[in-house]
């Protein structure tokens, strides 16, 4: 079992990590981090109601919050690159088809997504893809050394429910006693459920502990990501020998069958 | 002669709102809602790319010239398509698509729409300065039948390995060096 941080998040992760404690709706800090490019622009998705348009919302890979943090601290190079991975990571196939499937879904089920909690009617390919985006946060995030002691994550599952209190048993083996109130905010409150705590650490002596949705990246379904589009993916050049063999030679000359002519 | 009742230019960074409306899927199948959301999301982008110039990418908007109607969007680009072996030049078509409203439609002409577009794409093709290899690629949706048998028809008739289960990838043909040498 691997468990990670769920790949997506909102505008309002992206602040906070930035400026714990200030009011998230404040344009400012976003409006900084924009500025030094510490953050990406996010992915715009327009949910379709019919043929109506039925709202927009933004939604952001979750590097975005590891680039703000290292921004808050003066890391600012890191900080560049790993918006930078960002971008690439939402202008990828993945994110793509995850716009699309939000786009079709109920301004309240699209949030959910985002926020960390599938719809219970989500269709399999839902689940995959956020596993898939998860898995390839986390090979991007590997390229980066700084993030590996940029905060302190322990993951796991819940195990007991109490009335204040769920008892979290970690990859490790361990265990760790998280408020409630916590793990009802970030969606994981129930047995079964993976969680997550990040400490991220201010001064000497306090941190800001956020308790957030986790996702176990290991039992990734046999899903095989494939986009034609875009110059991402080698296997839409690469050939095999029997394919060689069919390329050798003189090409044909192209066809046209209507005359066009191309203004510039 | 009378002027044709299409005209198609090239793309400019400017078109991007243009096509950021571009209909051209049912939404009900995902490989066409694929293809929709590239040319609106990314098509902009990858066309002028900074970084991606050395390959020449080129888009190619066609309209109706009564109406003005964007009807078509198609791109292109030169690639290198590689086996451990050997490289090859040759031209990527990155996505041929005709709007929803002219799917399977033709001019009062008689051409189809999509038979414009494509035809588009070749001339363009065979204009590029430095000259582009001949040899032209698509990677198609295997329930993609319109765009199959249209590229079958522009002679991409010979079927290389699939780069992935669901999408096959046709290119045009080759003659043998001997029968090159013959004729």
């Amino acid at each position: 079992m691997t468990i990670t941080l769920w790949p997506v998040v909102d505008r309002t992760r992206v602040v906070h990590a930035f400026k714990p404690g200030e009011p998230a709706a404040v344009e400012g800090p976003f409006r900084t981090l924009r500025l030094h490019e510490w953050a990406t622009a996010g992915v715009r998705v327009t949910r379709r109601s019919g043929k109506r348009l039925g709202g927009q919302m933004t939604i952001f890979s979750s590097l975005n919050v590891e680039a703000a943090r290292l921004a808050r601290r003066g890391i600012r190079d890191v900080a560049g690159r790993v918006a930078r991975a960002a971008e690439e990571l939402e202008s990828g196939p993945e994110f793509m088809r995850l716009q699309t499937m939000l786009a079709d879904m109920p301004a309240h089920d699209a949030e959910s997504v985002v926020a960390g909690t599938l719809p219970d009617n989500a269709p399999t390919a839902l689940a995959d893809v956020v596993k898939e985006l998860a898995r390839r946060t986390e090979e991007l995030r590997a390229r980066e050394s700084a993030l590996a002691t940029l905060v302190e994550t322990i993951a796991g599952r819940i195990a007991e429910v109490h009335e204040g209190y769920v008892l979290l048993v970690l990859v490790s083996g361990p265990t760790a006693i998280v408020p409630r109130w916590m793990a009802v905010a970030a969606g994981r409150d129930k047995v079964g459920q993976l969680l997550a705590l990040v400490m991220d650490k201010l001064d000497a002596a306090s941190a800001v502990v956020e308790a957030l949705p986790a996702i176990d990246i290991n039992n990734l379904q046999a899903h095989d990501t494939f986009s034609p589009f875009g110059r991402r993916d080698p296997r839409v050049q690469r050939i095999t020998a029997a394919d060689e063999r069919l390329l050798r030679g003189q090409p044909e000359p192209l066809r046209v069958l209507v005359p066009v002519r191309i203004d510039a | 002669m009378t002027e044709p009742e299409w005209h198609i230019r090239s793309g400019q960074p400017a078109d991007r709102s243009l096509l950021s409306t571009f209909a051209c899927a049912d939404p009900q199948v995902d490989w066409q809602v694929e293809v929709e959301q590239f040319i609106r999301t990314q098509l902009t982008d990858w066309t002028f790319d900074p970084h991606a110039t050395s390959g020449d990418p080129r888009l190619l908007v066609a309209f109706a010239t009564a109406t003005e109607e964007l009807f078509g969007v198609a791109a292109h680009e030169r690639v290198v398509i590689e086996s451990p072996t050997a490289q090859f030049d040759a031209t990527k078509l990155e996505v041929i698509a005709i709007a929803r409203a002219w799917q399977g439609r033709r001019f009062s002409t008689g051409e189809r729409a999509s038979d414009v577009l494509m035809s588009a794409v070749m001339t363009d093709v065979s204009a590029r300065v430095p000259p582009r290899d001949a040899r032209v690629f698509a990677v198609i949706h295997q329930d993609n039948h319109r765009s199959l048998a249209l590229c079958q028809r522009y002679g991409l008739v010979e079927e290389m390995t699939r780069p992935h289960p669901d999408y096959r990838r046709l290119v045009t043909a080759n003659r043998s060096r001997e029968a090159a040498d013959t004729t």
